[in-house]
C-alpha cells in the first residue's frame, strides 16, 4: 500500500512540475517603432540592452548589437553592426552610422535567456527520481525485482508484509519442487477464504499446484509445521528469558513475534563464517514433547547470489540451463553447492548429565520475503525446568524474529483445499482454475500478473490453521546489465568450489550489503497493526 | 491507458525530427541579429496550405517565400487564410529523452509499471513543449504584430522586383 502511495505521489508531484514549469508561455521580444523619438523614449529606461535593425526604404536592413546609441545632433545612429541589402547579402560590418532620416522602421530585440531552463528542469528532475529509484533497486533489488511468487492474506499488502512465498529455489523446470509455508493466519469467521498470489519479479512464474492444507484449531491450540512438511498441534508457549550472543545478552530482539528481527553481518573475509547464540528458557511447566519455534526469513544474501550466478553466466545462460535441465550432476551441484557450504540454523541442547550439546536438527527456507514459521520436535526431554538451546548459524544469512517453547500434542495430517474459484484482476478466470486445479497443467503467471484464489472452507469447524502448498519453478529474466558481468571461471568456482569462492567473494557482497541491508531495515514499516501474529 | 502512453510517446519521438524548422533560422540566442523573416506556415480555407518565409504584410496579403519551390514568391490574401503557425528559431530537439529516460526504467524492476509512464508522459511533455517554445499562432498574436516577423516589416520596398528576391 505504502509502495502505491508513494508512486501515485511522485506522479503527481512530476506531472505537477511539468504543468508548472512547462506551462506554454509566448516569448514576448520583439517591438517596432516608426520614428527615432519613439524609439528613444520606449528603450533609454529600460536596463536591458537591445538589438538594433534599423530598416530603410529600399529593403537595407542594419543590425546593430548592444553598443548603439543615437546621436540626435547629427541626426545619426551609431553603433557596431552589419548592413545587408534585400537579399540579405551583407554589404558592410564594423563601425556604422545610419542617417536617421532614411530609416522607415526600428525594430528592436531582447536577448532571450535561459529558454530552456525550465524544460532542463524538468527533466533534471525526472532524471533525480530515476537515479534514486534505481539506487533504491540496486540496493535492495527484492523490493523492485522480487522472486518468486509472493502470497499476501490481504491483497492490498506490499511485499514488506508477504505471507508466503513460493518454491524461491525453483529457477528451472527441472528444480521444480512443492513448499509449505505457515499463512499464520488469525480466527477464521466464514467458510471462505481468500489469498492473492502477485508476480512481482520480472520473471515467468510456472504454478503446477497451489492448495490450503488446513487444520481445525480450538483457542489455546496452534498447528506448527516441521522442516520435514510434518505437522504438530502444540499448546503453551515458553517465551525466551536469556540470551548469549556476539552482540549481547538482551532477549528483547528474539523474545517476541513482533518483526523486529535480530541479524548479523556477514564475516568480511569469509562468507561461509559461523557464529553461535545461546538461550535459555525457563519456568517451563511442561516437560514432556517440547518443540523449538522459530520464526525466520533469509537476508539478501542468497538473493545476491542467484543475481550473481546468471550474471556470470552472461549471454550463455540460455546453453547453461538447457545443460542444467539434461544433466542431474550439475543441477546437483548447483543446488547443494553454496546451499551446503551455508548450511542450516543448527539446534542443540544442552545435556547436563555428560555437559554436552546434541544436535537436534536445523531450519532452512529459501527467501528473504515471507516469514517462516516452524518448529523442531526436540529429541531431548529437559531435566529440569530450565532448559539451554544453542543455534549455529552463518553469519549474515538469516533474520530470525523470535525463538520459543510450545509443548507438542500430536502429529496430524492435514485436509486438502483447492481453489473453488480463481480472480484474474477481479474477473473470474475458468481458464487459470482449471489450469491450477489439474496436476498436468501450469498456471502461467507473469511479471505484473496477479490471482486471487478463494477457498471454501469445511464448515465443521469455526477456526482453522492454514498453511499453503505450492509446487513449480520460475524463470529468472535476464537483464541487459548483468550480460557484461559474464565470468565462466567464477561460475565454474561457485559451483564446483563454493568453499574458495565464499571466501573470495566476501569483498565483493560486503560492499553490496552494507547499504542492501541499510535500505531494507530503513524501508520496513512498523506502524501496521499485527495483532493476529501472536503465538 | 499505458498502451496508450507509450503510443504517444513513441509518435512523439518519431514525429520530433520530422517537425524541424528550416535550416535558416537562427538559434534562440540569435534571434535578434537574424537578418531574414520568421518561418510562416499558413492554414488557408481552401487548398493546401502555403510556407515559406515571411517577406511581408499589408492590409490585404501576406507575402511569402517559399524557399524549396525555386524561390517562389506568394501573395496569400487574408481572407483566406483560417490560420497561420509563424517559427522565428530552431527549437530544441528533446525527442531522444522519451526511448532513454524509458529504457532507464529498466534498472526500476517492476516498478517500471509506474515509473516508465511517468518517464514517458514527462519527456513527451518537454519533448511538445521544446518543439514548440519559438512558435507562435494566430491565437497568440494579430495579423498587425505578425508584420513585426516580417524580413521587411515596413512593408514591401516599393523599387524592389519581387520576382528577384530570395
Amino acid at each position: 500500500m505504502k509502495n502505491r502511495i508513494t508512486f501515485r505521489g511522485i506522479t503527481i508531484l512530476l506531472l505537477m512540475g511539468i504543468m508548472l514549469t512547462c506551462t506554454p508561455k509566448p516569448y514576448f521580444f520583439r517591438n517596432n517603432y516608426q520614428d527615432a523619438n519613439r524609439l528613444l523614449h520606449e528603450t533609454q529606461n529600460l536596463n536591458k540592452e537591445y538589438f538594433l535593425k534599423a530598416h530603410l526604404q529600399n529593403g537595407d536592413v542594419y543590425i546593430l548589437r548592444d553598443t548603439w546609441e543615437i546621436d540626435t545632433v547629427q541626426n545619426l545612429i551609431l553603433g557596431t553592426g552589419s548592413r545587408f541589402d534585400y537579399n540579405r547579402n551583407k554589404i558592410s560590418e564594423g563601425l556604422l552610422s545610419v542617417v536617421l532620416d532614411s530609416v522607415v522602421i526600428f525594430e528592436t530585440n531582447k536577448m532571450l535567456e535561459k529558454t530552456e531552463s525550465k524544460r532542463i528542469r524538468a527533466l533534471a528532475i525526472l532524471a533525480g527520481v530515476d537515479v534514486a529509484v534505481g539506487a533504491l533497486c540496486l540496493t535492495n533489488p527484492k523490493a523492485c525485482f522480487g522472486s518468486c511468487p509472493t502470497f499476501y492474506i490481504n491483497g492490498e499488502d506490499n511485499f514488506h508484509f508477504a505471507d508466503a512465498e513460493g518454491f524461491s529455489n525453483a529457477i528451472s523446470p527441472s528444480m521444480e519442487y512443492f513448499d509449505i509455508d505457515a499463512l499464520n493466519n488469525s480466527r477464521i469467521f466464514s467458510n471462505t477464504f481468500s489469498l492473492t498470489m502477485k508476480n512481482e519479479a520480472l520473471e515467468s512464474h510456472m504454478i503446477r499446484n497451489l492448495k490450503l492444507l488446513a487444520f481445525p484449531r480450538s483457542r489455546e491450540q496452534r498447528i506448527y509445521q516441521s522442516p520435514q512438511n510434518e505437522f504438530y498441534r502444540c499448546e503453551n508457549n515458553y517465551l525466551l528469558a536469556e540470551v548469549n550472543s556476539p552482540e549481547g545478552n538482551d532477549p528483547f530482539l528474539l523474545k517476541f513475534q513482533d518483526r523486529k528481527e535480530r541479524f548479523s553481518l556477514a564475516d568480511p573475509d569469509n562468507l561461509s563464517s559461523k557464529e553461535e547464540i545461546i538461550l535459555t528458557f525457563d519456568k517451563i511447566e511442561d516437560r514432556q514433547d517440547l518443540g523449538l519455534l522459530i520464526n525466520f526469513r533469509q537476508t539478501l544474501m542468497t538473493t545476491y547470489f542467484i543475481y550473481s550466478a546468471m550474471g556470470y553466466m552472461g549471454d550463455e545462460v540460455g546453453d547453461i540451463f538447457a545443460t542444467m535441465e539434461t544433466s542431474s550432476a550439475t543441477k546437483e551441484q548447483l543446488e547443494n553447492g553454496i546451499k551446503k557450504e551455508l548450511g542450516d540454523i543448527d539446534i542443540y541442547v544442552f545435556d547436563k548429565s555428560n555437559g554436552s550439546w546434541i544436535h537436534q536438527g536445523g531450519f532452512y527456507e529459501t527467501g528473504p520475503v515471507a516469514f517462516n514459521r516452524q518448529i523442531l520436535p526436540l529429541k531431548t526431554t529437559a531435566e529440569a525446568a530450565s532448559i539451554k538451546i544453542k543455534i549455529i548459524l552463518n553469519k549474515g544469512l538469516w533474520r530470525i524474529d523470535d525463538l520459543a517453547l510450545t509443548n507438542i500434542r500430536e502429529k496430524l495430517q492435514p485436509k486438502e483445499i483447492l481453489p473453488c474459484e480463481v480472480f484474474n484482476r477481479d474477473m473470474p478466470d475458468a481458464i487459470a482454475k482449471e489450469e491450477i486445479n489439474a496436476d498436468d497443467q501450469y498456471l502461467i503467471s507473469m511479471s505484473g500478473s496477479e490471482y486471487k484464489f478463494l477457498f471454501e472452507l469445511p464448515a465443521a469447524h469455526d477456526d482453522y490453521e492454514l498453511f499453503l502448498y505450492t509446487k513449480g519453478y520460475y524463470l529468472e529474466w535476464m537483464r541487459e546489465s548483468w550480460i557484461k558481468d559474464k565470468d565462466l571461471l567464477k561460475l565454474r568456482q561457485m559451483i564446483v568450489n563454493p568453499k574458495k569462492y565464499l571466501r573470495l567473494e566476501a569483498e565483493s557482497y560486503k560492499e553490496y550489503e552494507q547499504t542492501m541491508e541499510e535500505q531494507f531495515w530503513d524501508s520496513k514499516i512498523d506502524t501496521k497493526n499485527f495483532s493476529y501474529y501472536g503465538t | 491507458m499505458a498502451r496508450n502512453i507509450i503510443i504517444l510517446g513513441i509518435l512523439i519521438a518519431l514525429c520530433s525530427p520530422g517537425c524541424k524548422a528550416p535550416a535558416y533560422l537562427p538559434d534562440a540566442e540569435e534571434i535578434g541579429i537574424h537578418e531574414f523573416g520568421s518561418f510562416v506556415i499558413i492554414d488557408l480555407t481552401e487548398g493546401s496550405d502555403i510556407e515559406g518565409e515571411l517577406i511581408a504584410v499589408d492590409d490585404t496579403a501576406l507575402i511569402v517565400l517559399s524557399k524549396e519551390d525555386e524561390n517562389r514568391i506568394q501573395s496569400v490574401p487574408i481572407a483566406r487564410i483560417k490560420g497561420f503557425k509563424l517559427m522565428y528559431a530552431q527549437p530544441k530537439n528533446y525527442g531522444w529523452t522519451i526511448p532513454v529516460s524509458a529504457l532507464a526504467t529498466l534498472s526500476h524492476g517492476f516498478l517500471l509499471v509506474f515509473t516508465a509512464p511517468v518517464n514517458i508522459i514527462v519527456t513527451s511533455g518537454v519533448t511538445a513543449r521544446g518543439a514548440n517554445a519559438f512558435t507562435y499562432n494566430d491565437g497568440d498574436i494579430t495579423m498587425e504584430e505578425i508584420k513585426m516577423f516580417a524580413r521587411f516589416p515596413q512593408g514591401l520596398p516599393p523599387d524592389i522586383e519581387v520576382a528577384n528576391l530570395k
